[in-house]
């Protein structure tokens, strides 16, 4: 019994880590219609960044989550007018793509370059573990748990209740019509990166102390990925959903196989597929004549 | 006729002096190793390993070992009254970057010997172009497939996996240990001593009541943990590569689990005990190198390379080091840099003092033939047994 406990409580905080990843993912993809192969890496920079806030500088806790949304959100918007800004109206569409292709190489040698390439240590941000019988659940994993909770939260009211959320779904539907009335587009293809930057960052931050601040963290972008597609491509809520559903599919998936925990995440993510192919929570898309 | 037959002579001249010249300095790229190169050239050995990519911190610790081998041998005239240049490759970590490595560094340069990582599966994806070239090469892998390879030259500074693997359960048994549950890589170094272990649990009576294999690139160990925890195992083992072996201790260190701990040659290493944020105190590990050894050589070169680098040396350190200076001592001793001779001295070592281990030629490629059994002490490992065999 404490066992499933504690492999759930683990799955759940991965799936949440693979779901701040995913969330920015999916924002970025509504916003400009392109699939952000650096996203990995933007998870792992975040990572290095709040080292560099909490180990280098020395900041207490507010100073880092302060910073943290500052520096976040300067690299968001650097990104932005690095890889998206210039090719945007390339007549090859593949180009962006390609662009964050080779984003996700140079912001790994550029974290080569500064911090070196042995993987750091960080302290957890809350430390000590809890004991419920036979089952130990690190109070980082339940820091996970709620602050991925509370950053959706804050993504759904951010898109569906506010009017700066509105004028960004505006521009992520239709970018020519919503500069006709007026909106600042610009600004707001430039928030939807600072925001997507925040999510991972944050990510990014969470799971250092657990696994590391290493340039293999960019490896759960994987995971996100599949977590997308399980949900239903395009959907917010799916990709949450499916993240989380990962993470606990691959914690539970050891209690029948240890070698091919990672075949059993994908093998459920095709039968998924093969049932709904549009995800779980995807809509059929009928393209007119 | 007379321009055409001109041009034929012109040609010809230039092939002879273009043939004449690739005798001494082979195929374009730095020349004069092997093939009786001149008294004034070079020797070049080429040094293979991970400087980019997740692996590259196991590089910098092969740079130094190897680099600080070559200055000493520099320093003291050379090999055969010859420099030693290091010519280094980067393999990225990976096994077909391993294979582009070893097919660039040979073709590019006239090597007379190169050194190989300390990665197993790596090292057997390079041993085929290794045996089709002819060169000797020393690895610093262990696995089982690597002491059961019959290409005459590749040799290992290490001892054999099955070696380490019977080291690490006879140390079970040492404890009192009953039930033990191993957790492995999935890679040739923990597919290749988990069976080892486990055939001599069965010689010494103990249970191994949970094997787990994780993941490739795994970095999540609680839920292995946990399945651990719930198996009422009264110790572990860990076999793994440094970083994930990092991670392990820490996991198991959060779980509180109380039991003994056993670990690979990697959990004593430098970057395994860093990251492990503390929890590898305790930790047991059987290790080719210990930078607490107090034997010497060993001792005296800690220090030296202690205050040549600012930091304490890692197996991977002492490893290229001694191959290199293994390299070396070949030529010097036959002088020659000829790849038969190098091989017959390596085929013909007894007793070699090397800073890692005696090497010994024992017909596998293992030449080491001593390992030790540390215990993690804060940030330092202790000497706790040498295991001579």
């Amino acid at each position: 019994m404490y066992l499933y406990i504690q492999l759930a409580i683990t799955g759940v905080s991965m799936g949440m880590l693979y779901a701040l990843m995913a969330m920015g993912l999916i924002l970025i993809v509504k916003a400009v219609g392109v699939l952000n192969f650096a996203h990995g890496q933007l998870f792992m920079l975040g990572s290095y960044l709040t080292f560099m806030l909490t180990h280098q500088w020395n900041l207490p806790l507010w100073g880092v989550v302060l910073c943290g949304i500052v520096v976040f959100a300067i690299c968001g918007a650097a990104y932005m007018f690095a890889c998206y800004w210039p090719l945007r109206n390339s007549p090859w569409k593949v180009t962006v793509i390609i662009s964050t292709l080779g984003a996700s190489i140079a912001l790994e040698e550029l974290v080569r370059i500064i911090w070196g390439s042995n993987p750091l240590t960080m302290k957890p941000i809350v430390e000590g573990t809890l004991y419920i019988g036979s089952a130990y659940l690190s109070y980082q994993y339940l820091f996970i748990i709620l602050i991925g909770g509370g950053l959706m939260a804050f993504v759904y009211f951010l898109f569906e209740k506010s009017f700066i959320g509105k004028l960004m779904q505006a521009t992520a539907q239709d970018r020519y019509a919503a500069d006709l009335i007026g909106i600042p587009t610009v600004v707001a293809i430039v928030a939807t990166y600072m925001i997507s930057m925040c999510l991972s960052g944050t990510g990014g931050w969470l799971a250092g102390p657990l696994f590391l601040v290493s340039q293999s963290l960019s490896s759960f972008a994987q995971k996100a990925f599949a977590g997308i597609v399980l949900g239903g491509f395009g959907s917010v809520k799916g990709a949450i959903v499916g993240c989380i559903l990962i993470g606990l599919i691959e914690s539970f998936s050891l209690l029948i196989t240890d070698s091919y925990k990672d075949a059993i995440v994908f093998l459920v993510l095709i039968i998924v597929l093969v049932v709904r192919p549009t995800g779980i929570f995807g809509e059929k898309i009928a393209e007119k004549a | 006729m007379k321009k055409a037959l001109a041009l034929l002579t012109v040609a010809i001249m230039m092939f002879s002096m273009v043939a004449c010249g690739s005798g001494n300095n082979g195929n374009g790229g730095n020349g004069g190793s092997g093939d009786g190169g001149d008294s004034s050239d070079p020797i070049y050995i080429g040094v293979i390993d991970a400087f980019t990519g997740d692996r590259a911190s196991n590089g910098e610790y092969s740079k130094e070992g190897a680099d600080m081998a070559m200055n000493e041998i520099n320093e003291a005239g050379g090999v055969m009254g010859r420099e030693v240049v290091l010519v280094y490759e980067d393999d990225q970590g990976t096994e077909a970057g391993g294979t582009n490595a070893f097919q660039k560094i040979v073709s590019e340069n006239d090597l007379a010997a190169v050194c190989l990582n300390k990665y197993s599966s790596m090292v057997l994806a390079m041993e085929q172009f290794v045996a089709a070239e002819g060169i000797p090469a020393i690895c610093c892998g262990s696995s089982v497939n690597i002491e059961s390879s019959s290409t005459p030259n590749l040799f290992s500074t290490r001892k054999s996996d099955s070696g380490s693997g019977v080291t690490i359960a006879n140390w079970c048994n040492e404890l009192g240990l009953t039930k033990v549950a191993i957790l492995h890589a999935p890679d040739a170094l923990g597919t290749g001593m988990t069976p080892v272990i486990e055939a001599t649990f069965e010689e010494l009576g103990i249970e191994a009541v949970s094997v787990q294999q994780f993941a490739t690139e795994e970095k999540n160990f609680a839920p292995y943990i946990a399945v651990i925890a719930d198996s009422g195992c009264d110790g572990i083992i860990g076999i793994a590569q440094q970083q994930e072996a990092g991670l392990i201790m820490s996991a198991i260190g959060e779980a509180g689990l109380g039991v003994p701990c056993i670990g690979g040659s990697a959990f004593a290493q430098q970057v395994a005990i860093e990251t492990s944020g503390g929890a590898c105190d305790g930790w047991y590990s059987v290790t080719a190198f210990s930078p607490t050894a107090t034997n010497e050589p060993t001792a005296s070169w800690i220090a030296d390379y202690e205050e040549l680098y600012g930091r304490a040396p890692d197996m991977t350190s002492a490893c290229m080091y001694d191959a290199v200076k293994l390299f070396c001592a070949a030529m010097e001793e036959k002088q020659s840099t000829e790849a038969e001779d190098i091989i017959a001295w390596l085929t013909e070592l007894d007793g070699y003092e090397g800073v890692c281990s005696n090497y010994t030629y024992n017909g596998t490629p293992m030449l080491s033939s001593s390992e030790y059994v540390v215990q993690i002490n804060g940030t330092t490992s202790e000497v706790v047994s040498r295991v001579d065999s």
